[in-house]
């Protein structure tokens, strides 16, 4: 650094640090752009992901208590600094330094420039996560052959001969999530790919793993990450598959699973009818499902009926009237002229497997069946 | 593949131990972290923390008697205060002021089949006072040290018969916490990318990102229990230069000159 005075000299020194941190984030990424921090405040530098793993320190062997750091960026430890990395309005980091009055300036410009740096290894690796998204959709979609999809998830590292599981991910976000959050610094950082296929799909997160001992602490911590950021987080995972048609049938239990509410949830059972609409299409499957309620549609919009509530629940309960009329909070003799009502209005006789399958499922494509 | 017939221990690293709850779980997520069939692979074993002792990762060394290291020592005041039990061997937990606990094994003829092979294990001790630690540390292991001319962490090794036993070296820094002497034991992987990826996916945290060493790439992680661990992935020989030393003479050395800083045969995990 020069040292001359007087304001155009000030100027220059202030420039000095700024532009050798830039050089520092071109040349050596985060460590360097840490190294550099380091040198110009003197106190110890420490870049984070959101999950609390450390990316870059200088000194490199510091300790960090993730804790501790997000105990100071709260305010309730002024011996450390933490400042919020953004991308697009998007936290995407932390950079905590020792406690310092200097360097502000410089700081500002550090988050930028890490801000810029992560976003161009993000860009890096664009074309290898477009593909795995790609090749999940088309899979998911039904558009490739058995032998395509087996070749095409090779490409993107799985064994589709070998058992794995989908999870699917979601949590409640404030805002619409953009997509520019990666989710493996470490391997953004590494160049190599995520050992762990994890893409994103729409507001879902779509994880696909060996099925081995660790798929559900994956699951945990994958809930863990999405709840970091945001509301309601849920994963489903589905049972073990193997093949396109494993995975198709992964994704759609995951789906299922995931419908579940917070937390981690795996199918108790196969909802076949929840997967079949799923799978086939929620519109055409709508039209044909209000088809089928029809004339109970009718008669509770008009008549201010609840006939399609008090079938919901007769099916909920198994077809059993004690319970179904204590559900509803009404009289056996009222359930029983309700069940006669929609056995006419529908012709057909409701106690029969025939109805009540395809009742159950009509009911389910309109959403009538809740979420439990 | 391994003929653990062929392979020589380490001179004084015999096994290591990680003292975590549940004990079962944690070393499924090891194997499965590691990607090998069984810890014993490794030389490593999980035990539910011995009462009012440790918990964590730690190196086992062998002493030829523990009441003799004790004695080497005895400047340090140590003392046994607890024992493991495996199924062939009893270990005993020794603990010091200042110090951590160290592991110590009594030798006995037969090397057993899942001890450390070379190569697959390393550890380290970090505390304040490297100085002391080395003395501390070479007295009860009946070892020799080399310390690494210019190292930033003062680091240094306890050595025999040209194996490394362990590295000794001081944090940078702990934000923000007590400066309190640790062990980390480090897991000899083909990619510690790879490693870090799987271990982030699966609850580890990174504490120390992948950082280059004269001789190898590593990382420190701490496990989903809290357990501090490493991955390493040594160089390759031939982009090892000469490392300059000081032998506990006070002379001048090279490393290489002293200790084998690539144990033949190295093996890695998918050898």
């Amino acid at each position: 650094m020069t040292h001359n005075t007087g304001p155009v000299a000030a100027g220059t020194e202030r420039r000095e640090p700024i532009r050798d941190l830039v050089r520092h984030a071109q040349g050596g990424g985060l460590p360097s752009v840490a190294q550099c921090l380091h040198r110009f405040l003197g106190v110890e530098v420490g870049i984070f992901d959101l999950d609390g793993n450390i990316l870059a320190a200088s000194p490199n062997r510091t300790l960090w208590d993730y804790d501790q750091l997000l105990r100071a960026r709260e305010g309730h430890d002024n011996r450390l600094a933490v400042r919020t990395v953004l991308h697009h309005d998007e936290t995407i980091a932390l950079l905590a330094t020792g406690a310092t009055t200097d360097g502000r300036e410089l700081l500002d410009v550090a988050e930028s420039v890490i801000a810029m740096e992560i976003a161009r290894l993000r860009a890096r690796q664009e074309g290898r996560r477009e593909l795995a998204a790609t090749v999940l959709d088309d899979i998911i979609a039904n558009r490739l052959s058995e032998q395509d999809s087996l070749n095409a998830l090779r490409r993107i590292g799985i064994d589709g001969n070998r058992p794995m599981r989908v999870l699917l991910g979601w949590c409640r976000r404030s805002a619409p999530r953009r997509g520019s959050v990666p989710w493996n610094l470490h391997a953004l950082m590494s160049d190599r790919p995520d050992p762990l296929v994890r893409v994103d799909l729409g507001e879902n997160v779509l994880m696909v793993i060996p099925d081995d001992t660790m798929a559900d602490r994956i699951a945990r911590t994958l809930h863990q990450h999405l709840a970091d950021q945001g509301a309601e987080a849920t994963v489903g995972v589905s049972l073990p598959h193997t093949g396109s048609n494993g995975l198709r049938a992964g994704y759609y239990e995951a789906m299922s699973a995931l419908r579940e509410g917070r937390g981690v949830h795996y199918p108790a059972h196969v909802d076949l009818a929840r997967i079949l609409v799923l799978t086939l299409g929620a519109p055409a499957l709508d039209e044909i499902a209000r088809r089928v309620l029809g004339p109970l549609l009718d008669y509770d919009s008009t008549r201010g009926g609840a006939l399609v509530p008090t079938l919901r629940e007769y099916l909920a309960c198994n077809r059993m009237a004690t319970e179904t009329a204590e559900r509803l909070f009404i009289h056996r003799n009222t359930l029983r002229y309700r069940l006669r009502q929609i056995s006419e209005l529908l012709d057909i006789d409701i106690d029969s497997t025939w109805a009540t399958t395809n009742l159950w499922l009509a009911l389910t494509v309109l959403g009538e069946v809740s979420d439990r | 593949m391994r003929d653990t017939e062929a392979v020589m221990p380490d001179e004084r690293l015999h096994r290591t131990v990680l003292a975590s709850s549940p004990a079962y779980e944690a070393a499924t997520y090891y194997e499965w972290l590691l990607e090998i069939p069984a810890l014993a692979d490794v030389g490593a074993l999980v035990v539910a923390p011995p009462e009012e002792t440790f918990t964590g990762w730690a190196p086992v060394f062998h002493v030829d008697s523990t009441r003799e290291a004790l004695h080497r020592a005895r400047s340090f005041h140590p003392s046994v205060r607890a024992e493991i039990r495996t199924d062939s061997e009893t270990w005993h937990c020794v603990t010091a002021a200042g110090a951590t606990w160290v592991v110590l094994n009594e030798r006995s003829a037969g090397e057993p089949a899942d001890a450390v092979p070379p190569g697959r294990v390393n550890c380290d001790y970090s505390g304040p006072d490297v100085a002391a630690a080395t003395r501390y540390l070479g007295r009860l292991l009946d070892l020799d040290h080399v310390v690494i001319a210019g190292d930033p962490f003062d680091m240094r090794f306890l050595y025999a018969g040209r194996r490394l036993s362990t590295g000794i070296f001081r944090m940078s820094a702990i934000m923000r916490g007590p400066e309190l002497p640790y062990w980390i034991v480090y897991f000899e992987v083909a990619d510690i990318h790879v490693g870090i990826s799987r271990a982030v996916a699966s609850g580890s945290r990174v504490r120390i990102p992948p950082s280059r060493s004269p001789f190898n790439t590593y990382a420190v992680l701490a496990d989903p229990w809290g357990n501090l661990f490493g991955f390493s992935t040594m160089l390759d020989p031939a982009d090892i230069g000469e490392i300059p030393a000081i032998g506990s003479d006070g002379r001048d050395q090279v490393l290489q000159q002293l200790v084998d800083v690539h144990p033949a045969p190295t093996v890695l995990p998918h050898s």
